[in-house]
């Protein structure tokens, strides 16, 4: 090679120092600035297959900041949010550079379990408070416990569990397929149901997994043995459940009196309730929040969020959990002054927060850093001319289950 | 000056950035500069099939992923402790399936040879997120990969020493590559690549050629694979996945194909840019994209070709 | 299994060999005729989707959004082979390869951009959102639509290829360029015509199997290798061929969800494998 060519390589390997040089400075400087403001760092899904879960989180969050005026304990709290685009391998990079080049204070975590567990060990490491805001309910979160690991929102199980009994002995449903895409985040959350249905005394007659990201669902409803009272789904993802219920009504299942009894996304008053109307008259479902509960905070919440963002998208479980976990956040670094930097003190004010959630009586964080809270079975019913979620019965405090409760098994640990 | 002391001045620099700067640099300038070696690898053993020997495929991830699998399940579940073994074990399986895989798929030429490589992968993806789960964990992944004990006092457990360690081996990685490109097979190689007919004309069994040159790229993705295991600490089936081999592809080729320097300037350039430009932008794919087009239809010899001007293929005019 | 089931299966199967069809036409059509393997196809199809998608929220019109949305393929199609594939053609066979990857990747991130990453998903038109019973099986009405359409296209195009003229010099230039070229045939129009028919189908099936498929960022790579698929399974050069191909993979992918559940998603790769293994130019290739 000439000389010509080995300048040009030198001139870009210059380049790549001085870039180098100039990213460590910069950081540097950053860094140095004396007490600054609390950084909350969010390793989020903004686009990818749960981004629509992970941005009805990031609203509630988001409006809740907005309330507080991003002030806690008079300093400032300055969010660091990148998208993960719901791809692992990017939300560990995404950890690496918020903990080590943006040197966050607090780890905040968006909806994917996946990620999840393969950054609180990460996280663990370099001894920064990893908080999971969105969903991300595999049991292995938080399972077996880490001491900077807290889930603000809830474990998979902890909705399932009651809503299985209250399937068998509420509800008289005896024989139930359970259905769901083949993946852990669905899976587990289908084991629980069965193993507290069965306990109750029903029967789960059938099993149809697809694999995830399976378009077409159609031949698995073409699969069901007739001989069945209900379905207990689990869709993830907010459209997919719309094509999930656009296809069990296409197959004429509901007039076959095949009932559905699911967890509260396919009953959101936001979407399938607004696509199908009174065809969803009747259906059950477990939640954590729920649109036309009756108490004063569910009212500030709803009255706060739709002054932000219009009426166009209803208030739902997600946006009520992004609020109430930031909610929760700020109110332990309130306890601690907003003197973050105390991670000891910060961990320990987390573990002893309670709050008053939209709906729930109370949220606090069990010993395993998962978050305690009340559940509701409601029903979708029309009152005063609308078709609506009407809460039925509140089954307060459900923590996660045991290790091993939300395993099925054949699919790993 | 001569051409040559220019190469030492520039190697000289390298060294110094590479042995001294890095490794004083913070933390996370450490962790970005220990995947960059780790994809160069990878994106070397792509270049050695496709650069070197024209095999467009989309499998090499199939090696990557198996390699750093092997590694997790070994080391989590206990079976096998000594660093040396699973390296060993990694490296012989993969050699199998790659000999499998390739007695296969080299009997298809061109698009279909990049299809069935494309087709085996994702068989292999499929069987580690579904057949196998019971020892994969399927969309879970394995995690809690520890760092390898070397045998020596010297602990992996500390960056900067993994960060030397992924540095000696990425070295040792080229340098193979580079006496092989050198050497008579290489020729064998390149020769087949620009016209496989004239060679099987000489009389050149360029089947076999071929597949040696698909095992020794499994074999360099497996090296690549195994670094990452035990980097990353987690493994995951999209490592298995094709959109990963085609990235490995997209490295090879803004880096330059057929190149030296190819691979670990498109790991440079594919990492560090997604890293940089991902803070300000979320449209990482497009910028990607258009770099990709400029670099085809104008610099088609990728940064590296760029850099040593090589002599641009006049478009031909319209037939 | 019981026939109402296997009925209702069958029908699946061949619904989603029309949308195959829909989508892997084209991609034949481009590769038997110059060679080239468009990776960008699946996006064609994706923006026709999304495309459709924004006309029918503005005007509620459900056939103006199918319009709209192979128009769009049609489009991107016609800048696609103005600009950037005559710039490659006759060049190392990878490089259009590569930039049609590299166009996908681009069109990606623009769809991101126009429609965001959240998941989106279609509804049937309500002229068409009940079930037909066919006396105790519930089939629904869009379905059956899908196999008209498949169906009426492939009607189309045969008739194209085999009876009008400007379908017989597509043939011609399939056959042999060189010597259509010396009969006075303007083989780059030829192309362009092509690429913007093929981008037509597929913007076309995009919007219409939206309501069974999603729309979703990643739904551009997940379906160019289905298109590939068949391309592959199907060979070149027949258009018959290609219908009966998707047919094929349609079914064997419908009832491999039946039979094998946990390697549903395998179906088609394994015959695509046993296929190139077996016979490399493809079940109905003429030419390899």
């Amino acid at each position: 090679m000439e000389k010509r060519s080995w300048l040009r390589f030198g001139k870009i390997l210059l380049l790549f120092v001085l870039l180098l040089t100039l990213s460590v400075e910069v950081s540097h400087v950053l860094a140095a600035e004396n007490r600054g403001p609390i950084k909350l760092g969010i390793d989020t899904e903004l686009t990818g297959a749960v981004s629509e879960t992970s941005n009805n989180v990031k609203m509630g969050y988001d409006l809740y900041l907005q309330e507080i005026g991003n002030k806690v304990a008079d300093r400032e709290i300055k969010t660091i949010e990148y998208d993960n685009k719901t791809d692992y391998k990017i939300a560990m990079e995404v950890a690496q550079k918020l903990v080590e080049k943006d040197n966050v204070h607090i780890l905040g975590f968006g909806t994917s379990s996946g990620a999840a567990i393969a950054i609180r060990g990460y996280a663990e490491k370099m001894k920064v408070p990893f908080v999971v805001m969105g969903l991300g309910g595999a049991e292995q979160v938080t399972l077996p416990p880490l001491k900077y690991t807290i889930r603000l929102t809830y474990a998979d199980g902890q909705g399932e569990l009651p809503l299985g009994r209250y399937a068998y002995e509420k509800l008289g449903y005896k024989k139930m397929v359970l259905m769901g895409p083949d993946y852990a985040g669905s899976t587990g959350k289908l084991w629980a149901f069965r193993q507290e249905f069965e306990k109750a005394g029903g029967q789960i007659v059938q099993t149809v997994l697809w694999s995830l990201g399976e378009m077409d669902l159609a031949p698995y409803f073409a699969q069901l043995k007739p001989d069945f009272d209900a379905i207990f789904p689990f869709i993830p993802g907010d459209v997919s459940v719309n094509r999930f219920l656009s296809q069990y009504f296409e197959m004429q299942l509901d007039k076959k009196g095949k009932k559905l009894c699911t967890q509260w996304d396919m009953t959101e008053d936001y979407l399938p309730i607004q696509t199908f109307g009174e065809k969803m008259l009747g259906i059950h479902s477990v939640a954590l929040y729920n649109l036309s509960f009756d108490s004063p905070e569910n009212k500030h919440f709803t009255d706060l969020y739709y002054a932000k963002y219009g009426k166009k998208k209803l208030a739902n479980n997600q946006a009520a959990l992004g609020y109430e976990s930031m909610k929760f956040l700020c109110t332990a670094l309130q306890a601690i002054k907003g003197n973050v930097e105390d991670t000891e003190a910060f961990l320990k004010a987390m573990h002893e927060t309670k709050i008053k959630g939209t709906c729930s009586s109370s949220i606090s964080i069990d010993a395993n850093g998962n978050a305690i809270r009340d559940f509701f079975i409601r029903q979708v019913q029309k009152k005063d001319g609308v078709v609506k979620n009407v809460v039925l019965q509140t089954i307060p405090q459900v923590r996660q289950p045991p290790q091993g409760y939300t395993l099925m098994p054949g699919k790993g640990k | 000056m001569t051409s040559d002391k220019w190469k030492w001045v520039f190697y000289a620099v390298l060294g110094i950035v590479l042995v001294i700067l890095i490794p004083l640099s913070p933390r996370y300038v450490q962790t970005l500069a220990i995947s960059i070696i780790i994809y160069s690898i990878y994106v070397c053993s792509t270049n050695l099939l496709t650069g070197y020997t024209g095999l467009v495929s989309l499998g090499q991830a199939i090696f990557w992923g198996s390699a750093a699998y092997l590694v997790a399940i070994l080391t989590t579940h206990g079976v096998v402790k000594n660093f040396y073994l699973v390296f060993l074990i990694a490296i012989l399986s993969v050699m199998i399936i790659g000999a499998a895989f390739g007695v296969l798929a080299l009997r298809a030429k061109r698009l279909y040879f990049m299809i069935l490589t494309f087709a085996f992968g994702h068989v292999v993806w499929s069987i580690a997120m579904y057949a196998l789960q019971p020892v994969t964990y399927g969309f879970n992944g394995i995690r809690d990969i520890l760092r390898p004990d070397l045998g020596l006092s010297w602990s992996l457990e500390n960056n900067s020493n993994f960060y030397y360690f992924t540095l000696a081996v990425g070295a040792l990685c080229f340098f193979i590559v580079s006496l092989i490109i050198h050497s008579p097979f290489g020729r064998i190689l390149v020769g087949i690549r620009d016209n496989e007919h004239r060679m099987i004309a000489l009389g050149c069994n360029t089947f076999l050629y071929k597949f040696l040159s698909y095992i020794v790229s499994a074999i360099i993705a497996g090296v690549g694979g195994i670094l990452f295991a035990y980097f990353n600490g987690y493994v995951n089936p999209s490592e298995l996945h094709w959109v990963w081999s085609g990235e490995a592809l997209m490295m090879m080729f803004i880096g330059g194909i057929g190149t030296f320097w190819g691979p670990a300037l498109g790991a440079l350039v594919f990492t560090g840019l997604r890293y940089w430009v991902s803070a300000y932008t979320m449209y990482w794919f497009g910028v990607e994209g258009t770099i990709f087009v400029l670099v085809v239809l104008f610099f088609r010899g990728g940064i590296s070709g760029f850099i040593t001007d090589l002599p641009r293929r006049k478009i031909p005019s319209k037939p | 299994m019981e026939l109402s089931v296997a009925i209702t299966q069958l029908l699946n199967g061949i619904a989603l060999g029309m949308l195959l069809f829909l989508l892997g036409a084209g991609l034949s059509l481009m590769f038997g005729l110059m060679g080239i393997v468009n990776l960008a196809h699946g996006s064609y199809f994706m923006v026709g989707g999304y495309t459709g998608l924004s006309v029918l929220e503005g005007t509620g019109n459900f056939i103006l959004a199918i319009f709209a949305g192979a128009a769009s393929g049609a489009l991107l199609g016609f800048l696609t082979e103005r600009f950037l594939m005559r710039r490659v053609y006759g060049l190392r066979h990878h490089e259009p390869i590569l930039l049609t990857f590299a166009l996908s990747l681009i069109l990606s991130d623009f769809s991101l951009y126009v429609w965001t990453g959240i998941p989106r998903w279609v509804q049937p038109p309500s002229f068409l959102s009940s079930s037909i019973d066919m006396g105790g099986i519930f089939y629904p009405a869009y379905r059956f639509a899908i196999i008209l359409a498949g169906v009426l296209v492939f009607a189309l195009l045969y008739w194209f290829q085999e009876k009008t003229r400007w379908g017989a010099i597509v043939r011609a230039g399939v056959e042999d360029k060189e010597m259509a070229t010396g009969l006075g045939i303007n083989i780059p129009m030829v192309f362009t015509l092509v690429f913007c028919l093929g981008a037509f189908i597929a913007g076309f099936g995009g919007f219409v199997g939206s309501p069974i498929l999603g729309l979703h960022t990643g739904l551009d790579f997940e379906v160019i290798m289905l298109a590939l698929a068949v391309v592959v399974v199907g060979g070149i050069g027949s258009l018959p061929g290609c219908l009966a191909t998707c047919l094929l993979l349609g079914l064997a992918d419908t009832f491999g969800k039946v039979f094998w559940q946990k390697y549903a998603s395998l179906t088609i790769y394994v015959i695509v494998v046993i296929v190139l293994l077996v016979k490399p130019a493809g079940l109905f290739g003429k030419k390899s």
